[in-house]
């Protein structure tokens, strides 16, 4: 504890100086821009920063993409309130109380409790960022191929089965993105797989592009599908927070980080499922339950507590693990990669001071968006009224530098288009994109502790199931699979109510 | 975890019809080309840790899928019918399409510097996004100079930015 109390003040120190608080400063308002900006993601932030900040020093680069990502999900609060137009998918929750005290006249204070709840959620998370990724770095360095097989595994089917409205569909995706992984030379053997003799296609499907197809280039042509539309932005009272609003719902609060962090850590779930957990909770232990969907403060400080603590939350597999949590964190722990760190179990025995980096750069980042927040309101929502027939094009010119940048390979660019043209046309037809980019960043994990696994048990797949770890992740992946299965899940709520009711008996008598 | 499954709730969609069989299609052509990788025996490597193992599996677990959406939407009482589509939406879709590849696939790294190519995209896109609207309120001079300006602002500062400041190499 007192080793990292020491390192966390260490890197603090470290960060104390004019450059790394510009850069601090700088990126989280140009996330928070970002974030104003409906149809620009978190995702697509980080990988087209990525790209900027490729030559920089490792520590500068992941400060930056950091406060970029914070800004982000806290930005989009901004049109969510103001316009009822969630900036990213983890903001559509605060649309349903924070843009009816807009029309009540109490834009500024719905914006003050949107500070305040993501300002709060975000340190809760910091916390848990700090406590629990070395505890379980220090728990997966117990595991081994077997364990690796089955967490890749559970994060795609997680990701599937709650990302998007068809649990099938999502798990389609999964394996799509999987497949894609495994295109190009084998790892392990040196195998070209699917390439077709296309020389760029050994090297395999590169991460970043994929992204920004994905993210980037197919939200650009959703976004510029509809019809323009103008904003038109009700007058903004004052954005101070009030104390009581924040002493009334402490407990509200508390559970909505605790929410944040746990939906977090679970791979594959994003800011978005965090934001929704928090506010379905919040709603069912109010006593004001008939304020939700009319301005709640409770439900609004719930929504936006739940995704800002769920951005250090998808940190702590991501660091601890290398299994990201959320597809921001996919492309943040790529973005560590390319800077030299390895992300995993090694990472606190190899490098344990660049957690504590981590940790400290998501304070910053915090104490930086309280700042803007609070100050830069109004100069802020300029942004929001500049049409997305001129913003979108200009993204479009940056997704081709992102896309080029990495590996200054025009191929990279052409492998942007493919992936975003393909994933419009999937989500029109309703399948969901982030399993699809879980299967992507944990293919290679799964491919290769299969096989290493299958070889160190010499074909055997029984220790696949019957280690403990393993027991464990193949039950609960299984388990939340067939709960999909009408006639199992059926089943299972029967046997549930006849427990619940044999307690309630045993209780009473 | 004991929440009601979804898949009872699940809608299938019109286009299922078609999306089943193309799904069902690629999970073969996948398995396929997993059982006709090399498995090189000859090195002494066994069948689980052939480089075709995983890529197999997820064929047919893809293949498993399409069968599985086609199922549903043959049984289905009702399905969810494609939402309507705004006006001039397909003309627009079209038209960021074709200008997008234009530029990315078309003027990219093909002789061009970086700067122009991207200010003669934007000046089209643009003004082609805004045509109708400008052309309805007399604007359409004035919309040609936004584009312009726009252009020419973000082809001369993403060069600037990304090649002076940044030191990346652009195409």
């Amino acid at each position: 504890m007192l080793d990292g109390l020491r390192m966390l003040g260490h890197s603090l120190l470290g960060f104390a100086s004019i450059w790394p608080l510009l850069y601090a400063l700088s990126a989280t308002l140009l996330g928070i821009l970002i974030g104003c900006m409906p149809g620009l993601s978190a995702t697509l932030a980080i990988a087209l920063l990525t790209t900027l900040t490729i030559k920089m020093p490792p520590n500068d680069a992941i400060l930056i993409l950091i406060c970029a990502y914070v800004g982000t999900i806290y930005g989009g609060s901004r049109t969510a309130i103001l316009l009822n137009i969630p900036g990213t998918a983890a903001n559509a929750a605060a649309c349903l109380d924070g843009h009816q005290l807009a029309r009540q006249g109490q834009a500024g204070r719905a914006m003050g409790i949107a500070t305040t709840g993501s300002v709060v959620g975000s340190l809760f998370g910091v916390v848990c960022l700090a406590l629990l990724t070395p505890t379980l770095g220090e728990v997966a360095l117990a595991f081994g191929a077997f364990e690796f097989f089955w967490l890749a595994l559970f994060g795609v089917m997680m990701s599937g089965s709650i990302a998007g409205a068809d649990p099938l569909k999502g798990w389609l995706m999964g394996f799509l993105g999987l497949f894609a992984t495994l295109i190009g030379q084998d790892g392990i053997h040196a195998v070209n797989r699917y390439t077709f003799g296309i020389k760029d296609l050994e090297g395999g499907v590169s991460l970043i592009p994929a992204l920004i197809g994905a993210f980037g280039f197919s939200e650009i042509l959703t976004v510029l599908a509809e019809p323009a539309r103008r904003a038109t932005l009700n007058a903004v009272d004052s954005v101070l927070p009030r104390i009581r609003d924040v002493l009334v719902y402490w407990k509200t609060i508390l559970r909505s980080g605790v929410i944040g962090v746990y939906v977090g850590i679970l791979p594959g779930v994003g800011e978005d499922m965090a934001a929704w957990s928090s506010y379905a909770a919040a709603r069912r232990a109010s006593k004001e339950k008939e304020k939700y969907g009319k301005g709640s403060i409770e439900g609004l400080i719930a929504a936006e507590t739940g995704d800002n603590a769920s951005i250090p939350g998808g940190l702590i597999p991501a660091l601890a693990l290398a299994i990201p949590g959320s597809a921001p964190s996919a492309v943040l722990m790529a973005a560590m990669i390319i800077h030299g760190v390895q992300p995993g179990p090694m990472l606190m025995v190899n490098q344990p001071q660049f957690v504590y980096d981590v940790v400290a750069m998501t304070l910053i980042a915090t104490l930086a968006m309280l700042f803007f927040g609070l100050f830069l309101v109004k100069p802020l929502l300029a942004i929001v009224r500049i049409p997305r027939t001129v913003i979108m094009p200009v993204i479009f010119v940056l997704c081709t530098v992102g896309s080029f940048a990495i590996a200054s390979r025009l191929f990279d660019v052409y492998l942007m288009l493919a992936v975003g043209v393909g994933a419009f046309f999937l989500r029109r037809h309703g399948y969901p994109i982030p399993p699809f980019v879980l299967g992507l960043v944990l293919g290679d994990i799964l491919d290769k502790s299969l096989r290493r696994g299958l070889t160190l048990s010499n074909g055997d797949f029984m220790p696949f199931l019957t280690r403990p770890i393993c027991a464990v992740l193949a039950f609960v992946t299984f388990f939340t699979m067939l709960m999909y299965v009408p006639a199992f899940n059926r089943l299972v709520h029967a046997g549930w109510s006849r427990a619940k009711s044999l307690v309630h008996w045993r209780v009473v008598s | 975890m004991l929440e009601p499954a979804s898949a009872d709730r699940v809608v299938p969609r019109a286009t299922d019809r078609i999306d089943g069989p193309i799904w069902v299609v690629l999970g073969a052509a996948i398995t396929a080309g997993a059982l006709r990788m090399e498995r090189l025996e000859a090195q002494g490597v066994e069948w689980f840790a052939a480089p075709g193992l995983l890529p197999g599996i997820l064929g047919v677990l893809i293949a498993l899928a399409g069968v599985l959406i086609s199922l549903r939407v043959r049984r289905a009482g009702e399905v969810a019918q494609p939402e309507a589509t705004a006006t001039g939406e397909r003309g627009r879709i079209v038209l960021t399409m074709l200008l997008c590849l234009g530029f990315a696939a078309g003027l990219v790294g093909h002789g061009l510097p970086f700067g122009f190519a991207a200010m003669l995209y934007l000046f089209a896109h643009i003004g082609l996004l805004q045509w109708h609207e400008r052309r309805a309120s007399g604007q359409v001079v004035r919309g040609l100079l936004v584009a312009a300006a726009v252009a020419v602002g973000a082809g001369l500062a993403v060069p600037f930015v990304f090649e002076q400041v940044f030191l990346v190499r652009l195409p």
